[in-house]
């Protein structure tokens, strides 16, 4: 092996190591990133895998591009050598002469050869971060770690930041007290942009609205209102007191729970913030009361509740002029009386009979929710964040 | 015909030798003698500045006694005219009695010419040093006559005490290789300078090398190889002398009128060439630029006034090109 050759294999081994290290320094910036991009996928309301999967492609990508054309050339590596080893530009330039068959070219690169014969790669280029890639990766930690601090702290989305399917769990584990207490704390604080308190309305056309001030915003409200049929998921009682109109037996106060506010403070005589915003709230069937609604339905936020004002909707469609149609937000229209009407005289019966009914015709019923709620998350309208949690509400209905 | 490498071992040898011949008569500063070595090898020219009574003519005398080489000296006054350092056309009459004109050869037809406070002189006597310095060749009463290699000019100025002086004009500074700085000894060198001439010792110098030899490592100087990217850092510190290149340092722009020449890059490559066979290599270092930069540059700055009045030295704007510049 003549000496060019030997110095030719020596720096494209050194550089071979630079090309490695570099993608290393690159790969470590490109794991937080893809660390980051996970953790911000809770944002967003599509599965974490796709985004997560896409940004490790582009990431990966990235990186390799990065240090293929950042990796130095022969003569820069050559320089790197020099500069690393106090070779004093022998090899530099004696690069430049590899070709040369000069005798003072020979020389050169003699004296390079002999320099560089047993340097081990290690040396010129030792395994080491760039500080750029350290302040990278560091900054990229504590981004994601701040990510996941921020989103176990707001596991019961007090803040309303992450629609998190975590909420919705949790509302379905707690007891019914703190569900209470969670949809007091939801509905006694004030309203944010974007977000919607979700309230039944009665529409003509038998589907289930929200009403709320976020339903006046335009998209928003007649996505989102065929997905809450009741105040709080079906599984979770909404209110202690609304939970307990759904026990066998207590057919009245099932029926005085349609008018009732879930807010237990409420139910202790404290004054309803709301109820003077009842007014406001929009009735699309102006002339329907609480009162109208079936006793299952009275209870919003339990899943009763929920079947019975789909079977009311139903019977609206059947009949539209039906008195029997139940029109929620009754509890919010500031009807704090008694709200027994006709249809409350019909339900009344054994308690085992109404929940044997009720499950009968939710068995029915649910079918048909199905394409509802497909169609329903297919919609463009829905606020952001919103999608996931409405999933999470079909699957809580449907469990 | 030794070959090429013995060629270099012998540079290297000569060049030590030379150093620590000098350094027997000449006490310390060995930057200084290694400069004006790197100036004869390079057939370049010194400036030399400093106070009188440092050691400058015994410098030139040492050196051209290790060398075997013709030394003259030229001490500059204000009546000295270019006849008297070039020479001159005399009348002279042959043994037939016929009488024609002869010339009759100056001072500067040497080897190693100490040209001594060379600021005194008029301007007319020092531009009649241009021709000499650049072309190695002088001509009278338009015949030309060559100077013997190698022709090395030491030059030497006083910077203080300047009334009454003529200083040089920026194209005659500009021929001179290195502008080099004599500075005051150490008290350690100071005291074996004073054993050295009160004791009565006397340092034979020896001689290390004839006038051939010298020509022909001269020669040899320049095949040293030089990397295109070392070759481009000389040129990126030429151009960043100038206030309006993009590289200039701020105390560049702010303080000189015009840059270096392209003579300063060329002084910068030579000397670093003869540093790197001297050093025993058979290339160019950014070092050995580094070390070249001073000498070149400090005298081909020129300043502006506000230079001139913040005291300015053009050794700090050297530095800061230093500083500034980067290789690539």
């Amino acid at each position: 092996m003549t000496d060019a050759e030997r110095i030719r294999a020596k720096v494209n081994q050194v550089r071979s190591r630079f090309f490695f290290l570099l993608l290393a320094n690159f790969v470590a910036v490109a794991v937080c990133g893809v660390a980051l991009v996970a953790a911000l996928a809770g944002f967003r309301d599509e599965p974490a895998g796709r985004p997560v999967l896409l940004a490790a492609v582009a990431f990966g990508l990235t990186a390799g591009l990065l240090a293929i054309l950042r990796t130095p050339s022969g003569p820069a590596t050559a320089a790197r050598v020099d500069r690393r080893l106090g070779l004093q530009q022998r090899l530099e330039t004696a690069w430049e002469c590899l070709a040369s068959r000069d005798e003072l070219d020979l020389l050169l690169l003699r004296d390079a050869a002999q320099r560089v014969h047993y340097v081990q790669t290690s040396i010129v280029a030792p395994l080491r971060f760039s500080r750029a890639t350290k302040i990278s990766v560091l900054a990229g930690v504590m981004l994601v770690l701040g990510v996941s601090i921020f989103r176990i702290l707001d596991r019961s989305n007090r803040w309303g930041v992450f629609p998190l399917e975590s909420s919705a769990r949790a509302g379905q584990g707690a007891s019914p007290a703190g569900v209470a207490e969670r949809t007091t704390t939801r509905t006694a604080e004030a309203p944010k942009p974007g977000r919607a308190e979700f309230r039944q309305v009665g529409t003509l056309d038998g589907a289930p609205q929200l009403a709320g001030r976020a339903s006046q915003q335009p998209g928003t409200a007649p996505d989102v209102s065929l997905l809450f049929p009741a105040q709080e998921p079906p599984s979770s009682p909404a209110a202690g007191k609304g939970a307990s109109a759904d026990r066998p037996g207590d057919a009245s106060r099932r029926a005085d729970a349609s008018s009732r506010v879930v807010n237990p403070q409420l139910d202790a005589g404290a004054p309803d913030k709301r109820a003077s915003r009842g007014s406001e709230l929009p009735v699309t069937q102006p002339g329907r009361t609480p009162a109208d609604l079936p006793s299952g339905a009275a209870s919003p936020g339990s899943t009763a509740g929920a079947a019975s004002v789909r079977k009311s909707l139903q019977q609206t469609v059947a009949s539209p002029a039906g008195p029997s149609s139940g029109r929620t937000g009754g509890s919010r229209a500031g009807s704090a009386g008694p709200a027994a009407g006709p249809a409350q005289g019909r339900d009344r019966g054994s308690a085992e009979n109404a929940d044997a009914a009720f499950i009968a015709r939710y068995a029915r019923q649910y079918p048909a929710m199905g394409p509802v709620s497909d169609a329903v998350l297919a919609s463009q309208g829905i606020p952001p964040g919103m999608r996931q949690y409405i999933a999470a509400y079909f699957a809580a209905i449907h469990r | 015909m030794p070959s090429l490498e013995e060629q270099f071992e012998a540079f290297t040898h000569v060049f030590d030798r030379l150093k620590s011949e000098v350094a027997r008569a000449f006490v310390g500063q060995p930057h200084l003698v290694e400069h004006v070595l790197i100036c004869l090898f390079s057939n370049g020219h010194a400036l030399l500045e400093g106070l009188p009574g440092l050691g400058k003519t015994l410098l030139v005398k040492t050196l051209s006694d290790a060398l075997d080489l013709k030394f003259s000296r030229i001490q500059c006054t204000p009546d000295l005219m270019p006849a008297d350092v070039i020479g001159t056309n005399l009348l002279v009459e042959d043994a037939r009695g016929i009488q024609r004109f002869e010339f009759q050869r100056g001072p500067l037809f040497g080897n190693i010419i100490l040209v001594d406070e060379i600021n005194r002189t008029t301007p007319k006597t020092q531009s009649a040093f241009l021709e000499a310095m650049q072309e190695h060749r002088v001509t009278v009463l338009g015949e030309s006559h060559l100077l013997e290699d190698p022709f090395l000019v030491l030059a030497t100025q006083n910077p203080i005490e300047l009334e009454g002086t003529y200083p040089l004009p920026e194209a005659q500074l500009d021929r001179f290789l290195f502008k080099l700085k004599v500075d005051y000894p150490t008290i350690d060198e100071l005291s074996r300078i004073v054993d050295l001439t009160t004791a009565g010792e006397v340092h034979q110098v020896s001689r290390v090398c004839d006038r051939q030899t010298v020509a022909d490592l001269s020669a040899l100087v320049r095949r040293v190889k030089i990397a295109e990217n070392v070759k481009r850092y000389a040129l990126r510190i030429t151009m960043a002398s100038h206030p309006d290149s993009p590289e200039a340092a701020d105390l560049v722009r702010q303080f000189v009128n015009y840059g270096a020449s392209p003579r300063a890059a060329q002084s910068m490559i030579l000397g670093a060439k003869v540093k790197a066979l001297a050093d025993g290599r058979y290339n160019v270092s950014l070092d050995d630029l580094r070390a070249m930069a001073l000498p070149s540059l400090r005298h081909r700055l020129l300043l502006n006034f506000e230079g001139e009045v913040a005291k300015v030295t053009t050794d700090d704007l050297v530095g800061e090109i230093l500083a500034k510049i980067r290789p690539s």
